[in-house]
């Protein structure tokens, strides 16, 4: 007979004497135990942390630029004059507002601001 | 104090942790038995004992041999049980549960029948019972003060007065014949 065995039988036949004993028990009671202590520890360390970080770098950079490229309006502006030029990309009409026109948020608006509006 | 547990756990304290499989072996039983006083159901009485060694097992570090290793783990089971009354207690709050269902768990954990894959301790007891009442008187007595009475070596050779070697014969003589008899029942390992 094996240590093991021995001594669970040495730990029954007590209990019995005792009268301190339950109806059953699982054979594999211990092994179950043995098999929680045993499980592996996961680490965190340097490394670990170090790898967390930058998968969630790659992962948030990478996000951006979809979110860039799709939700963004791909407009050229250009200085001159675009009339007679092949169009590529979207175009937006665009006009030199510079000139007269006052800061929309002042609280008195002339009417010279407006019809520059 | 005295506590023969002490040379196993310092091999499990120093790294040899698949010893204390023998100190589960040793004790299920009896805390299994511990804790099914307070659940009131053998599933959940494994559990919880389950959670009592893994929880002595994560403290064994802390443990300062003031006292026997088996006092301090019945008291650490019954602060599982409790924590486990506990928070049943908290879950019957949260639920509706019918007066039938209440029966059933209860009539699950108190039912006669030995789920597959577990000992059968009562056919086991009954069996123990007729081969320790056949022991010689001698060796009956040996078993009495040492495994029943708790007694030590040194107050079972004042209560028998004889040399403690021989009581550590006599009882290791009896407990090899009471070990064989439950040896058919654990067969199939």
């Amino acid at each position: 007979m094996n240590d093991i065995k021995n001594i669970k039988l040495t730990g029954f036949v007590k209990a019995i004497l005792k009268k301190e004993y339950p109806l059953y028990v699982s054979k594999d009671f211990s092994s179950k135990i043995m098999k929680q202590i045993n499980r592996p520890v996961q680490e965190y360390n340097f490394f670990n942390y170090g790898l967390r970080i930058a998968s969630a770098m790659t992962f948030a950079v990478i996000t951006l630029f979809v979110m860039d490229s799709v939700l963004t309006d791909k407009i050229q502006y250009s200085k001159s004059s675009t009339i007679n030029q092949e169009i590529l990309s979207p175009t937006r009409n665009v006009a030199n507002q510079m000139e007269k026109c006052e800061d929309a948020k002042d609280s008195i608006q002339s009417s010279d601001s407006l019809k520059c509006k | 104090m005295q506590d023969d547990d002490r040379p196993v756990l310092d091999e499990i304290i120093s790294g040899n942790i698949s010893k204390y499989e023998m100190i589960i072996n040793k004790y299920q039983a009896r805390i299994i038995s511990l804790c099914f006083r307070y659940t009131k159901s053998y599933p959940d009485a494994e559990e919880v004992a389950q959670e009592a060694f893994l929880k002595a097992y994560n403290s064994l570090n802390k443990f300062r041999f003031e006292s026997k290793f088996y006092s301090w783990l019945h008291r650490i089971a019954i602060n599982c049980s409790l924590n486990y009354i506990n928070s049943k207690e908290k879950i019957k709050e949260k639920e509706t549960i019918s007066e039938n269902s209440g029966l059933t768990e209860h009539g699950r954990g108190s039912s006669g029948e030995t789920p597959y894959n577990a000992y059968n301790m009562q056919i086991m007891a009954e069996k123990i019972e007729s081969v320790y009442n056949g022991l010689p008187e001698d060796l009956k007595l040996v078993i009495k003060l040492r495994d029943i009475d708790d007694l030590s070596y040194d107050e079972m050779s004042k209560v028998t007065k004889l040399p403690t070697g021989t009581i550590k014969s006599k009882l290791h003589r009896a407990r090899e014949i009471l070990t064989r008899a439950l040896e058919k029942y654990t067969e199939d390992e």
